[in-house]
């Protein structure tokens, strides 16, 4: 055959050749996005706010024809000022995720079963009502319970109203940040948060607090710090057991054995006292029991000062703490004399044995140089005048329902008020102490089930009879539900959002849909309204709004009329407002209500850039008008406790939260997954952090997998050999090991909860995520997996 | 002439990674899966390099975000057989992506290793391409592409200035990246123009590049950390 | 013996080489037809340019975008029903599109213009800043009386020629993105 190689080769190159072309031909024709159908391409920008966490950040949603395709910051939005975070520029991989449930959904076959059925919204609606009403009739209203986390006002606001309407006490809400916000209230009387003032600050010394990354204000903070960090007027001193990112940006990191930061704020406080470096007329004029007073009896007590001088032995301190006693003085001395500082906790502390003691002793170092409501330290935020809601109308049924205690066990049945741990909660519906749950509602993503206690709450779970679920996406908690009704994300939704209170001003934010509700999905706020509807008098009499968006634009109107702060508008025309709202003038921006709602809308949002000092009233609300010490005095057991015996389990587990991660929930955010762990060059997988020191003594390598022991569990896990860890110490971070959208169920997910133990803060009864011992060891396999 | 540059404060950088995922979502880059991570093919046109200096307690860390340095003297031109990466008059390192054969010649010549090859078809689950920018294109298996300053958006913005009969503005071209930055790290701008900001930090005592010594002349600029820092 | 052998094996050998190149070109052929076939445009109302221009409609008063866009702008139903809220002829495409306004539905123009993925088109720039005719790219469709059947693509060649007589950019980045 003279058929050459040459011949073949073009024959088969052309057959080749033309076969990719028919391929791509057909592939770029059965792409709609891009090309084939004719889009107009027309590009609008959706002023709105990003939820991807509690922060409140203006955002532009860029919308192409009817997608959305990109986020961009709104630039005169105070709080982020046209910057976003990473967690919120992947916020489109949420509207978009191929996870979302699509339409509501009736659980098929067995509780357990994950088997679904798709319904319309009628037949939902109507299950959902016929079973309350029928509760409701058999005075059992009380029965109900909801839970919920993280909600804007207007929409907590309609969930109160919901529940005192129908007649139930349980709003079940989990909130991280209680143990500051008990803290503040023992010591100031408020059921609130502080604001910290980066701005006016000069010093800040922070006990673990990730100010800059996981805090609902880190926006602002990351921004001020630039600044103040370009112009050197800022020193950062960080006490935390890890170099956690914010302990990196820090002009000093203070390693501390866990546990311990009350006890160092105590040792700093001592010398504050000792050397008599304190804010005496701030203590004279705003302090109770700082020194010895006599009680109603007539009997001499112990005031702080003199408890200080006479207990605390600064050695015994640093040996607990590991902090050396030069390290002590030196920032007690540097804290107590730049003006103004400020001592920072965070949400990270309430995770101990001791949290509320560690949050009340660095409290007191506030105190001790008298730097609240003051420039440059913790102020309180002035709320935004929301318009009210017209009142209630109970019937005796609401009533009786109303009255009876809640399930949780939080004293007294305001709605308002936060749960103090699901643990409680789900034990009182196992024993039925004293009523027992027959219904449960879940709003979306109320309920985490990667927590130490998830078998407890799987188990009261089981136990309810009828579970509704408000999620938009199927998690295990979610797999409980009877009824599922799929929110839609806040792209597709009205809604307000205010920063928290842990900004100095307030902001309310207007979230307005960018794009249309995608699949059936509908947004909660308003199945809530059809819900209230379809039940009928009384109930629906309370509800007159046609649609969520009626009435939030009509509280909105509230702002108008308050007379106080403005529309988003640009910095310098900020700053001219605010300098004149704090001598008192205020100059309307629009004529009339209705300019005032347009432009509401179109900048974004409303402010005001006021702060008002030295009102007492609002910043003390103890009896006595006082910051009062006398809380502190009464903690006795100080020292922090771990589970696991020490010899077999030689190290102490510090589980963390990545940055911009804090509720440790980066589901169906690919982006922001891969990312997070960029540190440690680890996108997807977890890792443990191993001090050089230990990983030689093990004989253990960088990147090797190692199995993670502790008395509850053991999972296997990438080693990273890393300087910022004490020698004794591991940690591993929480909220990797995500699944792939697109491919679910594709890998084994790693938890590292699965290690800690039923350890609580001994006084308000957090879980205690950092007080569990593990040991490390070879798995005898290579970790470059 | 214009010349585009950036210039990026170490001392503002937190980082945080908003840059990074900003420019994912700007330029359709598809996000990564632990099997691309643990092959190491995972592309990403700006990315954050973590430094650790010292050991404990004395331990330091420096962040350094890198996008591609659009070198005055680009050593990945050079080796590229069929121009598909060049400079273009306003200093920017194009990459053509129809034209690039995929020979990884720039890959592996550039001292920055700031290219990126896609070994694999990019994907996305079908509704995530909702979100995909239609001003950037997709790219194709087996060609090479990076960071391009987001040159589709200075496109659209000389097109809305001379709509607009003015001059182009500062303000009206600025890469997904910079207009993120929650710090204010990143600079951007027109380093031919005495009065651009850029321009300014790149000429002040503290301005440096990486791997100047190769001639590379890059026109990314960096800050370095103060001393007050450590 | 031995050169007929040779002879005969050479016109074998160019019988094989005969069949498979027209084999090849066989498929060749199919994989063109195919390809028309599956990109060929069927536009739900046959649109007829030539009447409306004969009625004094201009490009802009359908295609709305172009001067403000990059896109020209498909004609939305409202634009239809500016003038066809009544019915005006007897026309059979006519009342496929009467169906529409009724129902409300956008009718679902197929794209007949298309630049490849990778090209940044704007009409804006071309027809505003640059000051180009319609007709320089789109040639006469403005007379046609019914759509055509296959897309007309827009090769870089033609890109390119008209640059160079405009002395446009020509820089790669400038339209590749």
């Amino acid at each position: 055959m003279s058929l050459k190689r040459r011949d073949f080769l073009k024959i088969a190159g052309g057959i080749s050749l033309s076969l990719p072309l028919y391929n791509c031909a057909l592939d770029k024709l059965s792409d709609s996005t891009q090309q084939n159908s004719w889009l107009s391409g027309i590009e609008s920008w959706i002023p709105t706010v990003c939820q991807a966490c509690p922060g409140g950040c203006g955002i532009f949603v860029r919308v192409v024809d009817d997608r959305a395709v990109k986020i961009e910051g709104n630039p005169i939005h105070p709080l982020n000022r046209g910057r976003v975070c990473p967690r919120g520029q992947a916020g489109l991989q949420v509207l978009y995720s191929p996870e979302r449930i699509k339409s509501p959904m009736k659980k098929v076959g067995r509780r357990d079963s994950r088997k679904w059925e798709i319904i319309n919204w009628e037949e939902a609606i109507n299950a959902v009502s016929s079973r309350l009403l029928e509760l409701r009739n058999s005075e059992k209203s009380h029965t109900i319970a909801f839970m919920g986390q993280n909600s804007s006002h207007t929409t907590e606001d309609l969930i109160t109203r919901f529940l005192k309407v129908y007649g139930t006490p349980n709003y079940i809400k989990l909130d991280d940040w209680t143990t500051l916000k008990k803290a503040y209230h023992l010591t100031q009387g408020i059921h609130d948060l502080l604001a910290l003032d980066l701005e006016n600050s000069k010093y800040v010394l922070s006990f673990g607090a990730d100010f800059l990354t996981n805090w609902p204000t880190s926006m602002e903070n990351q921004r001020i710090y630039g600044e103040k960090r370009s112009k050197r007027n800022i020193k950062i001193v960080q006490a935390e057991p890890r170099f956690s990112l914010c302990a990196s940006r820090a002009d000093k990191w203070i390693p501390i054995n866990p546990g311990t930061e009350g006890l160092l704020a105590i040792g700093i406080a001592s010398v504050i006292v000792k050397e008599k470096l304190y804010n005496e007329r701030y203590l004279d004029r705003f302090a109770l029991q700082f020194e010895d007073w006599i009680d109603d009896r007539g009997i001499k007590q112990k005031g702080f000062k003199s408890a200080i001088l006479g207990e605390v032995r600064l050695d015994h301190i640093s040996d607990v703490t590991g902090v050396p006693l030069r390290t002590i003085i030196e920032v007690a001395k540097e804290f107590s004399s730049t003006q103004p500082a400020v001592a920072v906790a965070d949400y990270n502390l309430s995770f101990q044995t001791k949290g509320l003691f560690s949050v009340l002793a660095i409290h007191s170092l506030n105190a001790l140089i008298g730097n609240i409501d003051s420039p440059g330290g913790l102020l309180r935020q002035r709320r935004a005048p929301l318009g009210d809601m017209p009142p209630v109308k109970l019937d005796k049924r609401a009533e009786r329902g109303m009255s009876q205690p809640r399930i949780d066990g939080v004293s007294g049945n305001e709605l308002t008020s936060h749960t103090d741990g699901i643990e409680k909660f789900c034990e009182n519906i196992l024993n039925k102490d004293p009523y027992e749950i027959n219904c449960l509602f879940l709003s979306n993503n109320s309920l985490n089930l990667s927590s130490p206690i998830s078998k407890k709450v799987k188990e009261a779970l089981k136990n309810i009879p009828f579970i509704v679920s408000f999620s938009s996406f199927l998690d295990d908690a979610n797999s409980f539900a009877d009824i599922i009704l799929p929110d839609s994300s806040f792209f597709e939704k009205w809604q307000e959002s205010q920063v928290s209170p842990m900004s100095k001003i307030p902001i309310v934010g207007i979230c307005q849909p960018a794009v249309k509700p995608l699949y059936q999905s509908k947004p909660f706020d308003d199945v809530i309204l059809t819900l209230a509807k379809k039940m009928g008098s009384p109930i629906s009499q309370n509800f007159p709004w046609s649609s969520f968006k009626e009435l939030l634009l009509d509280r909105l109107k509230g702002l108008f009329e308050a007379k106080r702060g403005s529309v988003f508008t640009s910095p310098p025309e900020e700053e001219q407002l605010r300098l004149l709202e704090e001598r008192g003038w205020w100059v309307p921006q629009h004529a009339s209500s209705e300019a005032f709602m347009k432009g509401l809308l179109e900048k974004g949002g409303w402010q005001d850039p006021s702060y008002h000092f030295n009102e007492r009233s609002y910043i003390y609300q103890t009896p006595s008008r006082k910051f009062e010490f006398f809380s502190l005095l009464k903690t006795q057991e100080i020292h922090p406790e771990f589970s696991g015996d020490e010899n077999e389990y030689p190290f102490i587990l510090y589980l963390y939260d990545l940055p911009f991660n804090s509720d440790f929930n980066g589901v169906n955010m690919p982006w922001h997954q891969e990312t997070i762990g960029f540190r440690f060059n680890l996108g997807w997988h977890t890792w443990v952090e191993i001090n050089p020191e230990t990983a030689k003594k093990l004989n253990i390598q960088d990147k090797e997998l190692v199995w993670v022991e502790s008395p509850y569990g053991k999972i296997k896990v990438i080693v990273k050999i890393f300087s910022g860890i004490i020698p004794h110490v591991v940690s591993i971070p929480l909220g990797k090991e995500e699944d792939v959208p697109g491919q679910k169920n594709a890998r084994k997910i790693i938890d590292p909860l699965v290690l800690i133990g039923e350890t609580h803060d001994v006084q308000t009864g957090v879980l205690s995520r950092q007080s569990t011992r593990v040991k490390i060891y070879k798995s005898g396999r290579s970790g470059n997996k | 002439m214009t010349r585009w540059g950036m210039v990026i404060d170490l001392d503002r950088c937190t980082g945080c990674q908003a840059c990074v995922v900003a420019c994912k979502a700007e330029n359709n880059v598809p996000f990564s899966t632990p099997e691309l991570e643990v092959r190491n093919r995972v592309i990403s046109w700006m990315s954050v390099l973590t430094i650790v200096e010292g050991e404990f307690p004395e331990i330091k860390e420096r962040f350094l975000p890198r996008p591609c340095m659009h070198c005055e003297n680009p050593p990945c031109v050079k080796v590229c057989p069929v121009g598909a990466t060049y400079l273009n008059p306003e200093g920017i390192v194009a990459q053509v992506y129809t034209r690039c054969i995929g020979c990884r010649y720039c890959t592996n010549n550039c001292p920055y290793t700031l290219k990126y090859f896609n070994y694999f078809k990019p994907q996305w689950p079908k509704e995530m391409k909702n979100y995909l920018n239609p001003d950037v294109s997709r790219r194709q298996v087996g060609v090479v592409e990076k960071c391009t300053f987001c040159h589709h958006r200075l496109q659209k913005a000389k097109e809305k200035a001379r709509v607009e009969k003015r001059k182009l503005r500062e303000e009206d071209y600025i890469p997904a990246c910079v207009q993120t930055c929650p710090t204010n790290a990143l600079t951007f701008g027109d380093l031919d123009n005495p009065r651009s900001n850029v321009s300014r930090l790149a000429k002040s005592s503290r301005a440096f590049r990486l791997l100047e010594e190769l001639g590379t002349e890059p026109k990314v600029y960096y800050l370095t950390e103060g001393e007050w820092h450590g | 013996m031995k050169s007929s052998q040779k002879k005969k094996r050479k016109i074998l050998s160019l019988r094989v080489f005969g069949l498979l190149t027209a084999s090849l070109f066989l498929i060749v052929i199919l994989i063109v037809v195919l390809q028309t076939l599956s990109g060929g445009v069927k536009q739900p109302v046959a649109f007829n340019h030539r009447i409306h221009a004969e009625n004094d409609l201009g490009c802009l008063d359908c295609h709305q975008l172009y001067e403000e866009h990059a896109s020209s702008g498909k004609p939305s139903l409202e634009v239809c029903s500016g003038c066809h809220e009544d019915p005006l002829g007897e026309s059979q495409e006519e009342a496929k599109l009467r169906e529409y306004l009724e129902s409300g539905k956008e009718v679902e123009w197929q794209r007949l213009y298309r630049v490849p993925e990778d090209v940044f088109f704007s009409h804006r720039r071309h027809v505003v800043l640059g000051e180009i005719e319609c007709q320089t790219c789109h040639g006469d469709i403005g007379e046609s009386p019914r759509p055509p059947k296959r897309p007309v693509k827009m090769t870089m060649k033609k890109c390119m020629r008209c640059h160079d007589e405009r002395k446009a950019d020509n820089d790669c980045i400038a339209c590749h993105r």
